[in-house]
């Protein structure tokens, strides 16, 4: 018995391993994050490399987008390159500072709009493999940030908070499958629940055959659930069909907000109130 | 225990360089799967309670670094380190055709388990992102492969060319 054990260790402990994950992932799969230590210990370690690697792109970027087009500089233009180059560099720390002046005085006077207290914070990172869709900000618990807090930008709903570190925290976006929000048709105000698809899209379930809903129809959310305030955006229907059910809709959206392109978003860190709006 | 610490360095990193640089270079189905490929080459090198307990550290890692359901990765990088243990009893990684063939067929095995253990936890994904993954893991794997081995190597010397015999 001990030599069978021996022999066949590594299947054995394999074995047992994958029934051991598989039994974490059943138990998981809805309780996501929740408060594991060794989360805190890799975000602690991760956050700040994520960080510094986000704002040394962003130079990269600017440097490109400055000098890319100096290549064929004339012989006159040559003689004047020393002054060129740091009039180039300040203009372009000063249009950064500008597009992030313009970006930030949007997002305060929408802040300011909305009826509850809520929370800047930067995006560091983004995971977009797989069928995963979450990102990183860096604000946490010391910031007041807490698990199921709404996340938002001026455009729409971008998701919720999963986990929380103490000066991170980890966002489902909405187009992680694991993204349920209930919804209503602005226009013909049907009622339906969106979902991610792990792409870049939603998906509308429970839209049946005879419902008012067409192509460029936006969805807001209804408040039901207490997580996400009633009133904002949360996608724009690009195709709808008739299901294979004969029964329900099969309906795609595009999410309001630009996930693609997020640098900064709103936490509303308020309670909110199921059925009253954000705005 | 160097080479558990050797992947677990290695497998930071990318996961840091996957959620900052890659994330902005490339289409989220174009990234390849860097820790898939890593389990790949260890199993074919190390099929060890070393090489077994990587296997689900880094999938351990995976998931919480991404936020994706806790366990899934471990569970399928197990399954697909107990497969390619069989499969490098009668393959070795000598061939750029064995590499990146390899690579696309335990990258589509992977996808296949996920998309079965998702829909089996009542969570749907179009299975159609499998592959374009799979293409862009087969081909970065050579270089994976490389850069793995120069690392064993310069860590492990000896063990590391006793590996190079035994896979190449």
């Amino acid at each position: 018995m001990v030599s069978f054990l021996k022999k066949h260790r590594v299947i054995i402990t394999s074995t047992a391993l994958c029934l051991f994950s598989l039994h974490i992932a059943s138990t998981n799969v809805k309780g996501i994050g929740g408060t594991i230590i060794s989360g805190r210990v890799i975000s602690a370690i991760a956050s700040p490399i994520q960080y510094g690697i986000n704002h040394t792109i962003g130079a990269i970027k600017a440097t490109w987008a400055s000098y890319v087009y100096l290549i064929n500089v004339s012989k006159e233009n040559i003689l004047l390159k020393n002054d060129i180059d740091k009039l180039k560099e300040e203009n372009n720390q000063l249009k950064e500072a500008a597009l992030l002046s313009n970006r930030l005085k949007e997002l305060l006077a929408f802040k300011e709009d909305i009826s509850g207290p809520a929370v800047a914070a930067d995006i560091i990172g983004i995971e977009n493999t797989g069928w995963v869709r979450t990102a990183s900000i860096n604000k946490g618990s010391s910031d007041g940030i807490k698990r199921d807090m709404a996340v938002v930008t001026t455009l729409g709903i971008v998701g919720r908070i999963i986990e929380v570190q103490p000066t991170t925290s980890k966002i489902l976006l909405v187009t992680d499958p694991r993204c349920n929000i209930d919804v209503v048709v602005q226009r013909s105000r049907i009622k339906g629940i969106t979902e991610g698809t792990g792409t870049n899209r939603l998906v509308l379930k429970y839209v049946r055959h005879e419902d008012d809903i067409q192509i460029g129809d936006k969805l807001i959310s209804s408040g039901l659930g207490g997580i996400f305030p009633k009133g904002m955006v949360v996608g724009e229907v690009f195709r709808a069909e008739k299901g294979d059910d004969n029964f329900f809709m099969d309906i795609e959206l595009k999410p309001g907000a630009d996930l693609q392109k997020l640098e900064e978003v709103l936490i509303i860190t308020g309670n909110i109130s199921p059925m009253s709006p954000l705005l | 225990m160097k080479i558990f610490t050797i992947y677990l360095v290695l497998a930071s990193l990318f996961l840091i360089i996957e959620s900052t640089i890659l994330s902005i270079l490339l289409p989220s189905l174009l990234i390849p799967d860097v820790i898939l490929i890593m389990v790949f080459y260890l199993a074919f090198g190390n099929a060890s309670l070393e090489g077994v307990l990587t296997t689900f550290v880094l999938g351990y890692l995976t998931d919480v670094f991404s936020g994706g359901i806790i366990g899934l990765s471990s569970f399928t990088l197990l399954l697909i380190f107990i497969i390619t243990t069989k499969l490098s009893k009668i393959l070795t990684l000598n061939s750029m055709l064995i590499k990146v063939g390899g690579t696309i067929f335990i990258s589509i095995i992977k996808g296949i388990l996920t998309y079965t253990s998702l829909r089996f936890l009542n969570q749907e994904i179009p299975f159609y992102i499998i592959f374009p993954i799979a293409v862009s893991t087969g081909i970065v794997s050579p270089f994976v492969f490389a850069l793995i081995n120069k690392i064993e190597l310069y860590c492990i010397p000896y063990k590391g060319e006793d590996k190079i015999i035994s896979r190449y």
